[in-house]
């Protein structure tokens, strides 16, 4: 087969917040025609920043279309030699407050913008590809994560690319959904079009894709033909685990072990709280949950599905519209965040912006809770200076000194701080803390985790009552007591942790009802 | 951006630029800032060097002078500062000034019946409050409305009604009948601050065996300068050469003590954390407020804990400008407030720092003053210097997170 695409040493390096990031680092790559090419790796790999320089050419390094070299400046360029992409972040890829024909203006022509035109086709489109119905005149924001989603990789299909690059195509759709795109894409590949697949899900680069690459911290780790693959793997599972551990490149988590706890006291309890997000969408709807202490409550559920909304109206950092927010009885709705933080509660943000001031030191991040526990106007330094020695110690932050900023800091270790800052939240009155966590292990390395979920377990042993919103499954099912599935604002089910299963977690996230699951 | 065979990028530090090293590259930023205004007045057809030489020894002989001024912008500048390290830009603190300046003479006229010693304490009590009233606005308009910037202008718009105010009051109800030009009455002698002004202090170098007339200064005639100064309120007497503290008002003691204050509650670090509560919500909030609201701080209780004493401090510099100094209000703004923006930044928004870069702007205003006076510059050459300064210094700033490099393509 002929190959249309070849990238040649590419570099790219990012510049900020304080460490230099290689995210790309010689990468060489080949794309052939008429085929899938699922590219894989961890978060950070460097997989959105290749395809990212198909766009917007790379530091060096050489891209050749169909043999010949070309110099890919802008996405316009790109367009116009016949790319077509499908981003993961949707809230810089499409305009909010635009309407779905207003966002995909790519196809238009000429000087003048007929709308009318452009709606003509995307209904064309829709329909020739059965994507599912979608209103060319609905607002954006308006549209749920799939339908997002959908709009996304309609605009990568309507200008009939060559080379189809999805990048995360899947992770909001439901399973039906997932099933008609691949459809698609055979089809497409059948048409003689290639196709760049960026995945976390192993099976679909396994079960879809012709050939694999797998990307490790910049670098290309290995190429696999997967039809050859395939033959030697015994099973699809085998096939998954040697990927794995091809991306990971050493040994993944071990088992935590959880050791059996009574819970007895109810720390805080949530009734029936409805909030909306920014565009005034109502994306909590009725959410009611129950924590105890010695337990650890997983929130699961894709991420956008009113999970961050809802802790935010816990903490009274959000508005909510109704309901009520329980703590050890005594009713905190609308209380200040302060005052709701003073009986003892603790918030690691998914958002590591909302947790670190990356400009001042490690000690003054880890004093963020405690410099106000003197009763004057004055902070008892050489207390607090004593404390965050402790802190840095205990949760094995590495750092030069305790003074330097959080910026020069690795990511691992600034998850540390935000981790023994908030873990080491006294609560009055030796009652347990209230622990509210946000997928608390997004982006970090293989240590690190292990390290927070190790914690999060200690802590759960020491009496707190733990909420983990996490939308990694297999952290939900290894550290949750009762697992909460949330979907579209609601929770869907609440599950105790011995029934639950990857399966029907999976099908409860997906939106199938309790019953039906469990029929 | 691509220049013939280059292509030129901003790229961000690894680790901004911080301590000794940023001093010595607002120092550079300095000399820079004052040789391109060394090409604007050559382009005027005044010899720079001449003039930098000049300016000194006016300051020396001035030193008096010198100080007078620096207290005002010593004032306003801490006053700055803090506010400035919150990141919320108070640039009106011209208005906070001047109604300062309003508030002191107000007091001593309708309070005249008060004994001095209650009046003039009285004087600065006003002076704080009505100042921390005027800066209120910013307060509201940046907590609660939501959008950033809205300090810049809420603050910068507060100048205009307290300049239209004073026009107001000095062309109407509080202009000096007996003088043609619209001034207010002075202040009667009584009820002005004390002075340093008794206290005769002997220089040692200058009047030893310096006879006036034979220095040559390059530009300036000392003998003119000396009698178009005397035309004000400075009475130097050219045989006896001595520095004649009147001009340094007792406000000089409050204003170093406030600049202590602040340095040790405020930006001072004990084991690398800040001495206070408010110093350490202000650091968190300046660096990243969306942090600090999560853990809890109030962003508009520190808005406007900074607002109340930068607007109050700006309005104790007027108070002692015109109770200590001046006597009388004028229908123009002197422009402090502007200037002692581009001090705060030449100090690095530390209290040590600004006391080092308030007397440096004190000797160029003075320095540059008696230049006009004897050169017969256009007023606004003055301007000149906190601007050009002010510009690069902030470019200073820019150095510090970032850097520019190119490379060949």
């Amino acid at each position: 087969m002929d190959i249309v695409l070849e990238m040649q040493g590419v570099c790219k390096t990012f510049y900020g917040d304080g460490v230099i990031v290689k995210a790309n680092d010689q990468v060489n790559f080949n794309l052939k025609k008429g085929e899938i090419h699922a590219l894989l790796g961890e978060n950070g790999a460097g997989k959105s920043t290749l395809v990212g320089t198909l766009f917007r050419k790379p530091d060096s390094g050489i891209i050749r279309l169909n043999g010949k070299e070309v110099e890919l400046n802008d996405p316009i360029t790109a367009l116009n030699y016949g790319l077509g992409i499908a981003r993961q972040d949707l809230t810089k890829s499409l305009i909010e407050r635009h309407t779905i024909a207003e966002n995909i203006l790519s196809i238009s022509k000429g000087f003048f913008l007929s709308l009318t035109e452009i709606e003509n086709e995307i209904i064309k489109v829709l329909n020739m590809y059965d994507l599912g119905e979608l209103d060319p005149k609905v607002r954006i924001w308006k549209l749920s994560g799939g339908e997002k989603q959908r709009v996304e990789i309609l605009k990568a299909l309507i200008s009939d690319p060559d080379i189809l690059i999805l990048d995360e195509p899947t992770s909001m759709l439901t399973p039906t959904e997932i099933d008609n795109l691949f459809k698609l894409l055979n089809k497409l590949k059948a048409r003689g079009k290639s196709i760049i697949l960026i995945s976390h899900h192993l099976e679909e680069a396994v079960n879809y894709s012709d050939r694999i690459t797998i990307l490790r911290q910049g670098k290309v780790v290995d190429t696999i033909d997967t039809h050859k693959a395939k033959e030697n793997w015994k099973s699809e599972e085998e096939g998954i685990r040697a990927i794995a551990n091809l991306m990971v490149g050493r040994e993944s988590l071990y088992d935590l072990y959880r050791e059996p706890l009574k819970p007895v006291n109810v720390a805080i309890e949530i009734k029936g709280i409805n909030a909306k997000n920014e565009m005034g969408d109502e994306v909590v709807r009725g959410v009611g949950l129950k924590l105890m202490d010695n337990q650890i409550v997983g929130l699961a559920g894709i991420s956008g599905n009113g999970q961050a909304e809802l802790v935010e109206a816990m903490l009274n950092l959000r508005k909510a519209d109704s309901g009520e927010v329980w703590i050890r009885g005594m009713n905190i709705t609308n209380k200040s965040i302060r005052a709701i933080k003073n009986l003892g509660v603790a918030y690691v943000p998914e958002v590591r912006r909302k947790a670190l001031i990356l400009d001042l030191s490690v000690r003054e991040n880890l004093l963020l809770n405690s410099y106000q526990y003197s009763p004057t106007p004055m902070i008892e330094n050489d207390n607090n200076a004593l404390i965050t020695e402790e802190l840095i110690d205990r949760f094995n932050i590495k750092t030069p000194s305790p003074l330097v900023p959080v910026r020069t800091l690795s990511g691992g270790n600034r998850q540390k701080v935000v981790v023994a800052r908030e873990f080491s939240v006294i609560p009055p009155d030796g009652a347990g803390l209230i622990l509210i966590v946000e997928n608390p292990t997004f982006g970090l390395d293989v240590g690190t985790t292990q390290f927070v979920r190790e914690e999060l377990l200690k802590m759960r042993a020491a009496g707190a009552a733990i909420l983990l919103v996490s939308s990694d499954l297999t952290e939900i099912l290894t550290l949750s007591d009762v697992i909460s599935v949330m979907y579209k604002g609601r929770i869907m089910g609440t599950v105790d942790s011995e029934d639950a299963t990857r399966e029907n977690i999976g099908l409860l996230m997906g939106g199938v009802e309790l019953e039906e699951v469990f029929s | 951006m691509r220049i013939f065979h280059y292509e030129v990028f901003m790229q961000k530090r690894v680790s901004t630029i911080t301590g000794l090293k940023a001093i010595r590259v607002r120092i550079f930023a300095l000399f820079c800032g004052l040789t391109v205004i060394g090409i604007f007045f050559g382009f005027l057809g005044i010899d720079p060097i001449a003039l930098y030489v000049d300016i000194f020894w006016v300051n020396i002989l001035l030193f008096p002078n010198t100080l007078g001024r620096f207290i005002t912008l010593l004032l306003i500048s801490i006053g700055l500062a803090i506010p400035f390290k919150a990141r919320i830009d108070n640039i009106g603190a011209e208005g906070q000034y001047v109604i300062g300046t309003l508030a002191a003479f107000g007091t001593s006229l309708y309070f005249s019946f008060l004994d001095p010693v209650l009046l003039i304490p009285l004087m600065f009590i006003n002076g704080f409050i009505i100042g921390a009233i005027w800066a209120l606005p910013v307060v509201f308009f940046r907590a609660k409305g939501g959008f950033q910037g809205a300090d810049v202008v809420a603050s910068f718009l507060m100048v205009f009604p307290a300049v239209f105010l004073m026009e107001y009051l000095v062309s109407g109800p509080w202009r000096d009948r007996e003088t043609g030009f619209a001034y207010s009455s002075l202040i009667p002698e009584i009820n002005r601050i004390p002075v340093l002004g008794d206290l005769k202090i002997y220089i040692p170098l200058l009047d030893f065996h310096l006879d006036f007339s034979s220095i040559s200064f390059p530009m300036v005639n000392i003998k003119e300068l000396f009698e178009g100064l005397s035309l004000g309120t400075i009475q130097i007497n050219i045989d006896t050469i001595r520095w004649d503290f009147s001009p340094v008002h007792i406000t000089i003691f409050l204003a170093i003590f406030l600049t202590l204050i602040a340095y040790y509650f405020i930006f001072r670090y004990v084991n690398g954390i800040p001495k206070t509560k408010i110093g350490y919500e202000i650091n968190v909030i300046g660096k990243n407020p969306l942090a600090g609201r999560t853990a809890g701080m109030s962003f508009f209780k520190v808005i406007l804990f900074c607002m109340i004493i930068s607007g109050g401090l700006a309005g104790l510099a007027g108070v002692g400008e015109i109770a200590g100094n001046q006597f009388r209000l004028g229908t123009t703004s002197p422009g402090y407030g502007f200037t002692a923006i581009a001090v705060t930044y030449l100090g690095g928004l530390n209290p040590i720092g600004i006391l080092v870069s308030a007397l440096f702007f004190s000797v160029l205003s003075v320095g540059g003053n008696a230049i006009k006076l004897t050169k017969g510059l256009p007023g606004t050459a003055l301007d000149v210097f906190s601007g050009v300064i002010l510009f690069f210094v902030l470019l200073a700033e820019f150095f510090f997170r970032y850097t520019i490099k190119w490379r060949r393509v």
